[in-house]
């Protein structure tokens, strides 16, 4: 006989009840939290790119070095921190944001688009036209003297085409547009606010030679007090090397996004990477040489700093292929930036003295002028067998920004 | 050999009102709670409508119009919306909202996007 009366079999049914009813709305609850987590997800997630998008159409936002916090919408529901930082001429840009306990945060290298809207060539008009002779073509739109180009024939050599340029033709001005002078603050940034922490004579370069310093981390300094050689040493990240003479960087070295400050920077035959190398009185390449995006060769100066040259020069060897920027800024007129035949540079140069090019430019061409010497004589605003073509110029390329028109950045790398 | 007879002892008239009015109490609260969840918002529509909305946010340039654009997602439509960013003449506000056949918003995004002049 089983004792017990129906009101025990009830309880029974109404834990067994209770326990599933639990389970379920359990699980309903937990699907919830990670749907409402994973949908807040993608909101930061919104947010950010929408931050970094306001950064991109207006950099100006963010001074040097500041940080500020944006309410997207005005609404205080979307709360974004964007800081930034220099890394040579390019922004070093972090934006995060958070709710409750998620948080997001991304990093990115930016720098100025540079695109078929910007001048392939631009040559300050000091009255002498610009010739071109032999297979020297423009492929954008120019800004040069009196606005419009000449033929010539130099060294036996005619202008080949139809046409001297595709693209607008239109009058310059007597002076270059202005270089953004964020870079002109960075870069005295970089020769007087320097802090070195690690002698390049103290490392051991037989224990170790790769040097790495990841973005997310404070930049590291190694320095010289002379001369720094880089011989089968490999630096790569947020790494200044600075030394008071001159850099020599051999072919065994491997570079990436290091940032390298001296008097004098050479580079041997052979070398491949990337870096952006400031100097003040000259930058040399030996032959051969090939610098990968975004690399950067740059001589800023003004006749108030110490020890300036009276004839900053940067030279490049014989078939080097260059993708970045070549600046040359300099307070003196005989400034010169010497392009050699087949050596090709895929982006911007600025120099606000003469080019030599006899090689190719893909990309976009500041210059007060150009000039070059074959045997005797001495050739002033003439190009021979040159092509300058932005057509060429890869797509979301970024550089520097010269000029009135409205800055733009453009995303180089993430950097996390 | 088995007994076949099993004595049950009757229940008395209070255990079995207490009974039944516990079974109809547990009863109540499961058909109240599964019916809560079968009818609430976070369901298959609104996890698809999440997927879809974060796709659309996902794509630079998307809406070329200013006007309100509405698609049927089939269970759900999707509504795009551009509006003026008060702080900058190039950039608009792209809200986009998953909504219900009888017009509840089961889910909505919004970002900045590039604004196009075509």
């Amino acid at each position: 006989m089983v004792r017990g009366g129906i009101l025990y079999y009830t309880l029974f049914l109404m834990l067994i009840s209770v326990m599933v009813i639990t389970l379920i709305l359990m699980r309903h609850s937990l699907y919830q939290q990670t749907f409402v987590n994973r949908s807040k997800g993608d909101e930061l997630d919104c947010n950010i790119r929408s931050a970094f998008l306001i950064y991109r159409q207006n950099p100006g936002i963010l001074s040097e070095e500041d940080s500020l916090m944006i309410d997207l919408y005005k609404d205080s529901l979307a709360m974004i921190e964007l800081s930034r930082e220099s890394w040579g001429i390019f922004d070093i840009v972090t934006a995060s944001t958070g709710w409750k306990n998620l948080s997001l945060s991304r990093t990115g290298m930016f720098g100025e688009v540079i695109d078929t809207k910007d001048p392939a060539l631009y040559v300050a008009d000091h009255g002498l036209n610009v010739s071109l002779s032999g297979n020297s073509l423009i492929n954008g739109d120019s800004y040069i003297p009196s606005g419009a180009y000449r033929t010539a024939s130099i060294e036996g050599q005619p202008f080949i085409y139809n046409k001297t340029s595709i693209g607008n033709v239109k009058q310059s001005r007597s002076q270059l547009p202005d270089l953004d002078p964020i870079i002109d603050s960075t870069v005295t940034h970089l020769f007087s606010g320097l802090n070195p922490e690690i002698d390049l004579s103290d490392i051991n370069r037989k224990s170790g030679n790769l040097f790495e310093n990841p973005f997310c981390n404070p930049p590291v300094t190694y320095y010289a007090l002379h001369d720094a050689i880089l011989s089968g040493l490999s630096f790569r990240g947020r790494i200044m090397i600075y030394a008071q003479g001159t850099i020599f960087i051999d072919r065994t070295s491997v570079l990436e996004d290091v940032v390298l400050v001296a008097r004098r920077i050479v580079v041997d035959d052979g070398f491949c990477g990337s870096f952006q190398g400031f100097a003040i009185d000259s930058i040399g390449t030996g032959d051969n040489v090939s610098l990968t995006y975004p690399s950067v060769l740059a001589i800023i100066s003004r006749r108030d700093d110490d020890g300036v040259s009276l004839y900053p020069t940067i030279t490049l060897g014989k078939n080097n292929t260059i993708v970045g920027c070549i600046i040359l800024k300099a307070w003196s007129e005989n400034c010169k930036v010497v392009i050699p035949e087949t050596t090709v540079v895929t982006g911007q140069i600025y120099c606000n003295g003469s080019v030599e090019l006899r090689g190719d430019v893909y990309g976009s061409l500041f210059s007060d002028g150009f000039s070059f010497t074959r045997e005797s004589s001495t050739y002033i605003n003439h190009l021979l067998n040159s092509d300058i073509n932005m057509e060429l110029l890869p797509g979301g390329f970024a550089g520097f920004h010269a000029g009135d028109d409205k800055s733009v950045r453009t995303l180089i790398r993430w950097l996390d | 050999m088995a007994r076949l007879t099993q004595y049950l002892k009757g229940s008395t008239l209070v255990e079995t009102i207490i009974s039944m009015t516990l079974i109809v109490i547990i009863l109540g609260a499961s058909f109240t709670a599964l019916t809560g969840i079968a009818h609430s918002t976070l369901n298959q529509v609104r996890f698809k409508a999440r997927f879809v909305v974060k796709g659309l946010l996902s794509e630079d340039l998307l809406v070329r119009n200013a006007d309100t654009l509405q698609t049927d997602f089939g269970g759900f439509f999707i509504e795009q919306e551009l509006l003026p960013y008060d702080d900058t003449d190039n950039l608009q506000t792209l809200v986009v909202n998953a909504v219900t056949p009888d017009g509840r918003i089961i889910y909505t995004g919004r970002r900045l996007i590039v604004r196009t002049d075509e």
